[in-house]
């Protein structure tokens, strides 16, 4: 299990724990963590799943791929340099601790 | 009023908790609605995503369904979840009327009722080796199902029945599939992208039987011996998946207008002023191909629940013209699609088919009026951007992709 850090737009920060391999879509849907929306599922279709990430864990992140670079334009809250879909990060070992802040909206 | 808002405080009943309904919910919070509202559902348990349920899901033994909010984050949101089956409207005292509970009273009803599997008048359906796939029960009997199962039929090209080949295929379990019509998903896309799926299918090892009718399944013990215009198709399982049928027996009985699904108009509202209808259940005019339509996708549930809540809440005074898209997975191909094409409209294929990367557009005089992407989902996004505008696409833009899919070539 790794641990997962969600800051809320409001300033709350919530802490959840992800087995390996879950998305942080997923974890942040299934522990109920306000302000992740994923309406597509996980199929990076709807860019309502966008996080920031924080350094450290940011460059331990796969690179994006074409779909989720294209995406990221879709979403509704300024996209920047930390900007990713929740749905296309997977928890690893590695990425326990992670920082995840959540924009002031989604759609 | 004029597109029909309703005061901040007014309780609102959403009968439904698939995608529409836990969405329309959600955004009327967002914007500001402060009045009750109370979710309908006739399932047990958190609301859950239904596109999962065909594809990985089915493969993958432990994999819960993932929420589309839990019961519990609603109630956080200020949204009651009833469970409970609405057996009818009374529209004169406003009133939804529940079997185990007290009637609800509404000052606006939304309808959000869904669809469900059709069913086939063929003697033998109803054996226990037939199954649908709609919910999540049956996405769940229906993955410990494939596990034993050897000889595996689907009953329906569709998108629902590609995927579930797909699938199945995917975890080393060929099926047959048989196709009543002359191609596959022959509703929703072009013939080039059909022919494409099927020779993918066949390539990957399913058989797909087209133009093939079904006469009988003739009961053998546990399993069936399908009667076919291709032969007889023995089967220990077998997936019926002919489409879906709109919930509107509770319009019907309220005397509302359907047809094919719940009618309403440009701003998704029945003739009754009170209640309003949205996402796979309702049949609304389209801006995007000037006929009344019921769309069945992710993207139209969830931006027709969207505009609702704005046009209830008074943020929102024009008629839905929101742009349809949708995809599927079709073994390691992920297919995109953006607008609605005529049955007529030609097809402009650029990039190359055998490369599985390329892209068809639909034309119809000057106007792309779809474009189908396959691994290329750059085409999709730059098309969707252009239908979001809002205007029609004008074939001009056929030279942008051209020039683009040259590029990549190189």
């Amino acid at each position: 299990m790794a641990k997962i850090t969600f800051l809320l737009h409001a300033g709350d920060e919530q802490s959840v724990d992800a087995a390996v391999g879950v998305s942080i879509m997923e974890a942040a849907v299934i522990n109920d963590v306000e302000g992740i929306t994923a309406e597509c599922g996980g199929n990076a279709m709807c860019a309502t799943c966008h996080v920031y990430v924080d350094e450290p864990h940011f460059s331990l992140l796969p690179p994006r791929e074409e779909l989720e670079e294209g995406m990221l334009e879709f979403t509704a809250a300024p996209c920047t340099e930390a900007s990713r879909l929740s749905c296309q990060l997977r928890m690893t070992a590695e990425l326990d601790g992670v920082r995840i802040r959540l924009p002031e909206r989604q759609s | 009023m004029n597109t029909g808002a309703v005061p901040t405080a007014t309780d609102i009943v959403i009968i439904g908790a698939g995608q529409a309904g836990v969405q329309v919910a959600g955004s009327l919070r967002e914007a500001g609605h402060t009045g009750a509202i109370t979710l309908v559902a006739n399932e047990e348990g958190n609301p859950y995503q239904r596109p999962p349920l065909s594809k990985a899901f089915l493969h993958t033994p432990d994999a819960p369904a993932l929420p589309l909010r839990t019961v519990d984050a609603l109630a956080q949101r200020g949204v009651a979840v009833i469970f409970d089956h609405a057996t009818s409207i009374d529209r004169s005292r406003m009133l939804v009327n529940l079997p185990n509970h007290d009637a609800l009273p509404y000052g606006h009803l939304i309808l959000a009722t869904g669809a469900r599997n059709r069913a086939a008048p063929i003697p033998g359906i109803d054996h226990t080796a037939v199954r649908g796939l709609r919910t999540l029960k049956e996405a769940q009997a229906l993955r410990i199902e494939i596990e034993r199962a050897k000889d595996i039929v689907v009953i329906g090209g569709g998108f629902i029945g590609t995927e579930f080949a797909s699938s199945v295929a995917m975890a080393g379990k060929p099926v047959t599939l048989i196709e009543r019509g002359a191609r596959v998903m022959e509703r929703a896309v072009s013939s080039e992208l059909s022919a494409w799926v099927t020779a993918l299918h066949r390539a990957r090892g399913n058989t797909i039987h087209l133009s093939t009718g079904l006469s009988e399944l003739e009961p053998d013990g546990d399993r069936v011996i399908l009667r076919t215009d291709a032969g007889d198709l023995p089967a220990d399982l077998v997936l019926l998946a002919i489409g879906v049928d709109a919930n509107c027996e509770l319009a019907i009985d309220a005397g509302l207008a359907t047809n094919n699904g719940v009618v309403v108009d440009g701003a998704l509202r029945t003739p009754d002023p009170h209640i309003s209808a949205i996402g796979d259940c309702a049949q609304f005019p389209s801006t995007h191909v000037r006929r009344s339509i019921r769309l069945e996708s992710v993207q139209n549930a969830t931006d027709q629940a969207r505009y609702l809540a704005q046009r209830l809440t008074g943020a929102q005074d024009n008629d839905y013209s929101a742009a349809p898209w949708f995809w599927t997975h079709q073994f390691d191909s992920n297919i995109q699609m953006v607008g609605l094409a005529g049955d007529g409209d030609e097809s402009v294929v650029i990039g190359d088919p055998a490369t599985s990367a390329f892209s068809i557009f639909r034309v119809a005089d000057d106007r792309i009026t779809a474009v189908e992407s396959v691994n290329s989902p750059r085409v999709h996004l730059t098309a969707r951007k252009l239908f979001m505008a809002g205007q029609p696409v004008h074939t001009a833009h056929l030279d942008q992709f051209r020039s683009e899919a040259v590029q990549l070539s190189r």
